[in-house]
């Protein structure tokens, strides 16, 4: 079965954790999931989202952050974080092929945002191996 | 001793990456991602940000090459890569549909940058069928009036990629 086959058969999960994660915090107003080759595969967004541009630069921006790591001699890049005046977004790698990216903004705690991406990367790993 | 800034860039799957494996001095850096769509049918693996190599010249220069993603919808990387380059190499693969509006695509990508540059073409993957490409792609050149040295190379073949390379410098220093 290729990934995107059980990501489509998985949709149901994939829309419940997106939604979960947006509920968690009213400052947190999108949830992308992309592959890590840069395709947008789902989103939850509070107002219109462009997806496709957004997935292949947050999959630019995981391998860079990853590869930094790396050559920083440090280990197990959890996060890639990106904060600004006005909101973060936070990524978090799914799995071997996915890539989760939380948007928010200023009205929430950044700890919380990487707690909330870090519980639906979980759930999306236990339900989608891939 | 001097950093030159040079760019490798083409289709997805061309070689870019092998390329600068096969140019790099050092370990080359690479921001590989695994292919979920059809380009996996040909590779497993997909650059998602950039390739990085050095190479070290007898005159004590340092050539840093990056190798640009081959699909356009990295498109935000093609300039951010691009920024400060003194030379673009574009790599061509002979075996693709229609490697003249492949080539085409790129130069017009790039203009802005290779206008205050230059450029060198290696066409990969030539065979005994398609050796017509080369002449295709110079008739092209000289449709759009540019001047750039096309090479047939293999990007495994470091020799290959070094003399493609050097033709570039050639260019930059001799005009």
């Amino acid at each position: 079965m290729t990934d995107k086959k059980q990501i489509v058969i998985k949709k149901q999960v994939v829309d419940d954790s997106l939604a979960n994660l947006l509920e968690t915090s009213k400052g947190i107003y999108a949830a992308l999931l992309s592959s890590t080759d840069g395709h947008a595969l789902a989103k939850k967004a509070v107002d219109e989202l462009s997806d496709a541009r957004l997935a292949a630069m947050t999959s630019s921006c995981l391998a860079l952050g990853e590869k930094i790591a790396i050559e920083a001699q440090q280990v197990g890049c959890n996060f890639v974080i990106i904060q600004n005046t006005n909101g973060f977004l936070v990524m978090r790698r799914v799995g071997k092929k996915l890539v989760i990216t939380t948007l928010a903004n200023n009205n929430v705690n950044l700890g919380m945002v990487i707690s909330a991406t870090n519980v639906a990367a979980e759930n999306l790993e236990k339900e989608i191996r891939v | 001793m001097s950093e030159l800034k040079l760019v490798i860039t083409g289709t997805a799957g061309v070689g870019k990456t092998t390329a600068i494996q096969s140019l790099s001095d050092r370990p080359p850096i690479a921001t590989e991602s695994e292919t979920t769509d059809e380009l996996s049918e040909i590779k497993s693996t997909t650059t998602v940000a950039f390739d990085f190599g050095e190479i070290y010249l007898d005159d004590g220069n340092v050539v840093h090459v990056y190798g640009t993603p081959g699909q356009e919808r990295f498109r935000h990387m093609w300039e951010i890569v691009a920024e400060g380059a003194i030379g673009f190499i574009i790599l061509v693969d002979s075996s693709r549909d229609d490697p003249v509006a492949d080539l085409k695509m790129y130069i017009d990508n790039f203009k802005t940058f290779i206008d205050e540059t230059s450029a060198v073409i290696g066409v990969t993957r030539i065979n005994e069928f398609n050796g017509q490409c080369i002449e295709d792609l110079y008739c092209f050149l000289e449709k759009e009036a540019l001047f750039y040295p096309i090479m047939a190379v293999d990007p495994r073949d470091k020799s290959d990629m070094s003399q493609l390379m050097l033709s570039l410098l050639a260019m930059l220093e001799y005009g």
